[in-house]
C-alpha cells in the first residue's frame, strides 16, 4: 500500500515537473513576448530527441569497448536490444558517466531548442499574431513528419521510436531518483524565470509585448528583443523534453515521434496551463500545473479506465478506453473555455517586475518621510 | 526669415535647438509640405497649428526621422539629422509623444517610466540573472523615475496599472516616459485632446514647469488653441503645407490668413 | 499516370478545398482562425452514419444481391440513392449547427468581454476538444458498431472496420474508364460551392451585406445590417460545406484514412490552413483554388517527383511540401496572397451597390 501511493506520488510530481518546464517556455514566449507559439512542441522534441539519439550514440561509443553486443551503428539498427544491454550490463555501474551524460543532455538540449527558437524567430519578427501562429503550427507539423519517416533519427519504426538510456539505473531506484532530479530541474527553472521577470530584460519583454510602437519610439530594439525570448522559451521547451526523456514515468523509457512531437500533450496542454495559470505568471503558471497535475492528469492519464468503470460508463454503452480518451479532451477543452470566460487574466494575474525594493525608494521620494519616532 | 523675438523667458534666440529649412515633401501628386522653414529656440515653447490636412504631423514625421523630405533640411544641435533612422534620432533627444497614448497598458506606471530609459546593457537578457550586471543602472533609473513623477504629479499613483489611468494621466504618462530617455527636444501631439478643460490646464502646467526646471524644449501640435496659447512662447501656423503666419500666441491667432485658414477648411 | 491514379489526388484535393473555404469564410468574417472547423465534417459524418444505418434497420432495407467485395476489403453496402440523399442532407444541416453552435454560444459571449483574436482563436480550440470528447463518449464506435451490425444483418454486408467508419462506394462507368462515386461528388460539389459562393457574395443581397459588414462593421450597422447575423449565416454556410465533406469522406476512406473522432482531423488539419493560407485567407474563390493546390501537391506532385527522383521515400514527406508553400507565401508575399486579394476586393466592396 505504501509502496503503492510512493510510486503514484512519484509520478504525480514528475508530471507536474514536466509541465511546468515546458509551459513555463511557453509563457515565456506567449505570456511575457506576446509570440503565440503553436509550434512549442517542436521545441520540446529536440530534448527528447538529444536523448533518445545524441545521448544514447555517445554512450554506445563508449560502451562498445566494454559491453559484447553493443555497436554505435546498433544504436539505430537494433535499438531495442542495442539500449536494453547497455540498460541492464553497462549503465548500471557507470554511474560518472551517466551523471556526466546526463549534464550534457540537458545543455544540448538547452542549446538545440535555443537554435531552432533562433531559427523560428525569423519568421516570428515578420509575422504577427494569428498568422505566426498557423506558422508555426505547420513548421511543427512539417519537422514531426521529417523526424517521423527519417530512420537514422527516430529509427526504423515511427510508432515505437527509440529506447531511451536509463541513466538513473544506477541509484537502484529509477524512478525516485528521475522523480527527484525531475523536480529539481523545475525549481532551478522556476527560480531563473522569476529572476527574469525581476530584471530590466524581463521588464522589457512585457514592456514590447503591449507596445511596439512605443517601444520603438523609446529606442528600444525590438526585433532582438523578441528574438531573445524566442530563443529562451525554446531552449527552456527542449529542456523539458531531455527531461522527459530522462524519465522513466513520463517517457516510458522510450521516445518516438508520436509522443515528443504531439501537439495536444506539448503545445496545447501548455496553452491550456498558462491560461488557467495566467498569462505572464510565472507562479500562476505553476499553481494551475499543481491544481492540474494532481487532480486532472494524474487520474486521466493514470485512471482514467478505472474512472470509467466507477461511472458505470460501459452500462450506458461508452467503451471506457474511448471515455479515457474522452476525458482528457474534455478537461483541456473546459478549462480553456470557462477559464477565458470567467478568469481571463488567470488564478494569479500577471504582476510586476520587482527588480528593487520599490517602496523604500517609494517612501523616501514620495510620501513624506515617517515621523521618528521619540 | 528671421524669427520675431518677444522678450520672453531665459532661453536666447540665437541658440536654436531645431531648425528646418524649406522642407518640402509630396506623397505621389499631392504636395504635402511646401517648403517648411521653423526654428525651435532652445527652453522654448512653440506651438505649431493648422487645419486638418495642413501638414503638421507630416512636419512631425519629417523631424522624428519616420519621413524622408524630397528637400531641405532638419538642422539639430548643428548637425544635419535629416533622413537619419528614428531610433538614432530618439537617443539623440528627439523623443515624441503620440495622439492617442501607447502606455505599456499591464505595467505599473513606475515600471512604465523605467521600461523608457535608455537601453543598454543592463537589459540583456542573457545576463539577467546575475543581478550585478544591471542593478547599479536600475538604480539610477528607479531615482530618476520617482523624479519624473514628482514633477508631474504622479508620485502617489507609481505603483498603479497603466490600464487604470485616467485619460489625462495617459498623457502624463507619456510626457514622463520621453523625459525619462533623456528627451531634450519634446514633440508632443495633442496633448490636450480628449482631456476636460482643467486638466488640459493642469498639463500644460506641467509641460511649462518642466521647461522652467529641466530646460526642456517643446513642440506642441494642438487643436484647443485657447488654452495651449496662454502657456506657449511662440506659434507657428501652417496650411497646405506652407506657413502662412508666425510669432506671438495672441499676433498669429488674431492673423488674418490664419482665422481664413480655418473657416475654410 | 491512368485515370485511376488521378482518383486519389482529386478526391483528396477536393476535400480540402471544401474544407479550406469555410477556414476563409470564418476569418473573413470573425478575424479568427477556426481550429474546430475540420472537426464539424467529423462530427457530421458521425450523424449522417448514425442516420443512414438506423434507416436501413428501420425500414428492414435487404440488397443480398448487391454484396460486393472490392480487394477484400469490408464494406458497407451500397444503399438506396434515397438513404445518401438524407445523409447528405443531415450531414450538411449538422456541420451548420455545430457552427452556429460555436459563433453564439463561445465566440459571441468571449468577443463581448473583449478577448483578441488570439484569444478568441484559442477558445475555438477550447470548443474543439470538446467536440472530440463529445465524439469519443456518445458516438464513439460501439453503438455505431452495435448499429452497423444490425444493418449489415439486413444487406448482408460482409464485414465493418472495427476502428471506424467505411461506407461502400459507387462506381461509376464512363466508356471504359471507371471513376469513383465519392470522387466525382467531391469535385462536383466543389465545383458547385465555388459556383454558388461567387454567386452569393457578389450578385445577391446577402453578399452585398457580407462584404460591407466585413469591409466596416460600424458602418453597417449604421445602416440598419445586423452585422452579427450575417456573420453567423456566413459560419452557418462554412459550416454546411464542412458537413457536406464530412458526408463525402464516409466513403473516401481508402483515400483518406478511417473516420474516428481524432482521424482524418489530425492529418489533414494542417492542409487545410495550409490551403486557406496560400490561396488567400481573403478571399473565398482564392482559398478553394489553394485548398486544391495544397492537396494535389501532396498527392499528385510529389509522388511524381518522388518516381522522377527515383526516391521513394520521399511520398511520405508530403506535408514539409505544404509547410514550404504556407512559409513561403506568408513570408515572401507580405500578409499571403490575402494582401494583393485583399485590395482588390476592397476596390470591388466600396464601388458596390450598397
Amino acid at each position: 500500500m505504501m509502496a503503492n501511493f510512493a510510486v503514484l506520488a512519484e509520478q504525480i510530481l514528475s508530471f507536474i515537473g514536466i509541465y511546468y518546464i515546458v509551459s513555463i517556455g511557453l509563457n515565456l514566449k506567449a505570456g511575457h513576448m506576446g509570440i503565440p507559439d503553436f509550434g512549442h512542441a517542436m521545441f520540446f522534441a529536440m530534448g527528447g530527441i538529444v536523448v533518445g539519439n545524441i545521448v544514447a550514440h555517445i554512450a554506445a561509443a563508449v560502451a562498445a569497448k566494454s559491453v559484447p553486443g553493443v555497436t554505435v551503428a546498433g544504436v539505430i539498427a537494433s535499438n531495442t536490444k542495442t539500449l536494453s544491454i547497455m540498460n541492464t550490463k553497462f549503465f548500471p555501474y557507470h554511474p560518472l558517466l551517466d551523471i556526466g551524460l546526463v549534464i550534457f543532455a540537458l545543455v544540448l538540449s538547452l542549446i538545440l531548442g535555443g537554435i531552432l527558437g533562433w531559427i523560428a524567430s525569423l519568421p516570428a519578427l515578420r509575422l504577427r499574431g494569428e498568422f505566426l501562429a498557423i506558422l508555426l503550427l505547420t513548421v511543427a507539423e512539417g519537422l514531426r513528419v521529417i523526424f517521423t519517416y527519417t530512420k537514422s533519427l527516430m529509427g526504423s519504426t515511427p510508432t515505437v521510436g527509440l529506447s531511451t538510456p536509463a541513466l538513473f539505473s544506477w541509484t537502484h531506484n529509477s524512478g525516485l531518483a528521475a522523480t527527484i532530479f525531475t523536480i529539481i530541474v523545475a525549481l532551478i527553472v522556476y527560480v531563473y524565470v522569476e529572476r527574469l521577470h525581476n530584471s530590466p530584460a524581463g521588464r522589457l519583454f512585457r514592456a514590447a509585448r503591449d507596445d511596439e510602437d512605443a517601444a520603438k519610439a523609446l529606442g528600444k530594439n525590438v526585433v532582438t528583443i523578441r528574438r531573445d525570448a524566442m530563443i529562451i522559451g525554446s531552449a527552456l521547451a527542449g529542456l523539458a523534453g531531455a527531461v522527459y526523456a530522462l524519465n522513466p514515468f513520463l517517457g516510458g523509457g522510450s521516445v518516438a515521434a508520436v509522443s515528443i512531437f504531439n501537439r495536444v500533450w506539448w503545445t496545447f496542454w501548455p496553452w491550456a496551463l498558462i491560461i488557467l495559470g495566467g498569462m505572464a505568471s510565472n507562479r500562476g503558471t505553476g499553481l494551475a500545473t499543481i491544481i492540474v497535475g494532481v487532480s486532472l492528469i494524474w487520474p486521466v492519464r493514470l485512471y482514467s479506465f478505472k474512472v470509467a468503470q466507477v461511472l458505470h460508463a460501459s452500462a450506458l454503452g461508452i467503451n471506457p478506453d474511448q471515455f479515457a480518451n474522452a476525458l482528457e479532451y474534455a478537461f483541456i477543452g473546459l478549462i480553456i473555455l470557462i477559464v477565458q470566460a470567467v478568469l481571463p487574466r488567470g488564478i494569479i494575474p500577471e504582476y510586476p517586475s520587482r527588480t528593487l525594493p520599490f517602496e523604500k525608494y517609494a517612501r523616501g521620494k514620495v510620501l513624506p518621510p515617517k515621523p521618528k519616532e521619540e | 526669415m528671421a524669427l520675431q523675438m518677444t522678450e520672453k523667458e531665459e532661453g536666447s534666440a540665437s541658440d536654436i535647438i531645431l531648425e528646418t529649412r524649406n522642407i518640402v515633401k509630396r506623397f505621389g501628386g499631392v504636395v504635402a509640405l511646401a517648403g517648411v522653414s521653423i526654428k525651435i529656440p532652445r527652453r522654448w515653447i512653440v506651438l505649431l497649428i493648422g487645419p486638418n490636412g495642413s501638414g503638421k504631423t507630416t512636419l512631425v514625421n519629417v523631424i522624428t526621422g519616420f519621413l524622408k523630405p524630397e528637400e531641405g533640411k532638419v538642422i539639430y544641435e548643428g548637425r544635419d539629422i535629416t533622413g537619419v533612422e528614428p531610433h538614432i534620432i530618439t537617443r539623440m533627444g528627439i523623443v515624441r509623444t503620440f495622439q492617442i497614448p501607447k502606455p505599456f497598458i499591464n505595467l505599473t506606471v513606475l515600471e512604465n517610466l523605467l521600461a523608457a530609459y535608455p537601453p543598454g546593457p543592463h537589459e540583456n537578457p542573457y545576463k539577467a540573472v546575475s543581478k550585478r550586471s544591471w542593478v547599479k543602472t536600475e538604480e539610477e533609473a528607479v531615482e530618476k523615475a520617482f523624479d519624473i513623477l514628482k514633477a508631474l504629479g504622479m508620485e502617489r499613483a507609481w505603483d498603479q496599472k497603466a490600464s487604470e489611468l485616467s485619460g489625462a494621466e495617459l498623457k502624463l504618462l507619456e510626457v514622463g516616459r520621453a523625459l525619462m530617455s533623456g528627451a531634450k527636444l519634446m514633440i508632443l501631439d495633442e496633448p490636450a485632446a480628449g482631456v476636460n478643460p482643467t486638466k488640459a490646464h493642469e498639463i500644460f502646467s506641467v509641460i511649462r514647469k518642466l521647461r522652467e526646471e529641466r530646460g526642456i524644449t517643446f513642440l506642441i501640435i494642438e487643436h484647443r488653441i485657447d488654452i495651449a496659447s496662454q502657456y506657449v512662447d511662440y506659434t507657428y501656423a501652417l496650411h497646405l503645407g506652407r506657413l502662412i503666419s508666425q510669432g506671438p500666441p495672441q499676433k498669429v491667432l488674431n492673423d488674418k490668413a490664419v482665422i481664413e485658414s480655418y473657416i475654410g477648411g | 499516370m491512368n485515370f485511376e491514379t488521378l482518383m486519389a489526388p482529386l478526391y483528396y484535393a477536393s476535400i480540402l478545398s471544401l474544407l479550406s473555404v469555410g477556414i476563409t469564410l470564418s476569418y473573413m468574417t470573425t478575424k479568427v482562425f477556426n481550429f474546430a472547423h475540420v472537426r464539424y465534417a467529423t462530427v457530421a459524418a458521425y450523424f449522417a452514419a448514425a442516420t443512414m444505418l438506423s434507416l436501413v434497420v428501420h425500414y428492414h432495407i435487404t440488397l443480398n444481391s448487391s454484396v460486393r467485395t472490392l480487394g477484400g476489403m469490408r464494406y458497407i453496402l451500397p444503399l438506396p440513392g434515397w438513404i445518401y440523399a438524407v445523409g447528405f442532407i443531415v450531414a450538411s444541416i449538422v456541420g451548420g449547427l455545430v457552427s452556429i453552435l460555436l459563433y453564439y454560444a463561445v465566440l459571441k459571449p468571449l468577443e463581448r468581454r473583449g478577448l483578441s483574436p488570439l484569444a478568441l482563436m484559442i477558445s475555438t480550440l477550447g470548443f474543439d476538444f470538446l467536440l472530440v470528447a463529445f465524439l469519443f463518449i456518445f458516438m464513439s464506435e460501439k453503438p455505431i458498431i452495435n448499429l452497423a451490425a444490425k444493418a449489415s444483418s439486413l444487406i448482408g454486408a460482409v464485414n465493418f472496420a472495427s476502428l471506424g467508419l467505411d461506407f461502400a462506394d459507387e462506381y461509376i462507368y464512363i466508356g471504359n474508364s471507371m471513376i469513383r462515386g465519392s470522387v466525382l461528388g467531391a469535385l462536383i460539389l466543389a465545383v458547385v460551392v465555388t459556383i454558388v459562393l461567387t454567386f452569393l457574395t457578389r450578385k445577391t443581397k446577402l453578399g452585398v451585406m457580407m462584404r460591407s459588414s466585413i469591409e466596416n462593421p460600424n458602418l453597417a450597422l449604421v445602416l440598419g445590417i445586423n452585422v452579427d447575423r450575417v456573420f453567423a449565416i456566413a459560419w452557418f454556410i462554412a459550416g454546411l460545406i464542412a458537413g457536406m465533406a464530412g458526408f463525402l469522406m464516409l466513403f473516401g476512406t481508402s483515400f483518406l484514412k478511417f473516420i474516428s473522432p481524432t482521424s482524418p482531423y489530425n492529418s489533414i488539419v494542417v492542409s487545410v490552413f495550409a490551403g486557406a493560407i496560400v490561396g488567400g485567407i481573403f478571399n473565398v474563390e482564392g482559398s478553394i483554388g489553394g485548398g486544391f493546390l495544397i492537396g494535389l501537391i501532396e498527392k499528385l506532385f510529389v509522388p511524381w517527383l518522388a518516381a522522377v527522383m527515383n526516391a521513394p521515400g520521399l511520398i511520405k514527406y508530403n506535408k514539409v511540401f505544404s509547410m514550404f508553400a504556407v512559409a513561403l507565401t506568408l513570408l515572401f508575399i507580405p500578409e499571403g496572397l490575402a494582401s494583393i486579394r485583399f485590395r482588390r476586393f476592397r476596390r470591388k466592396t466600396t464601388g458596390g451597390e450598397i
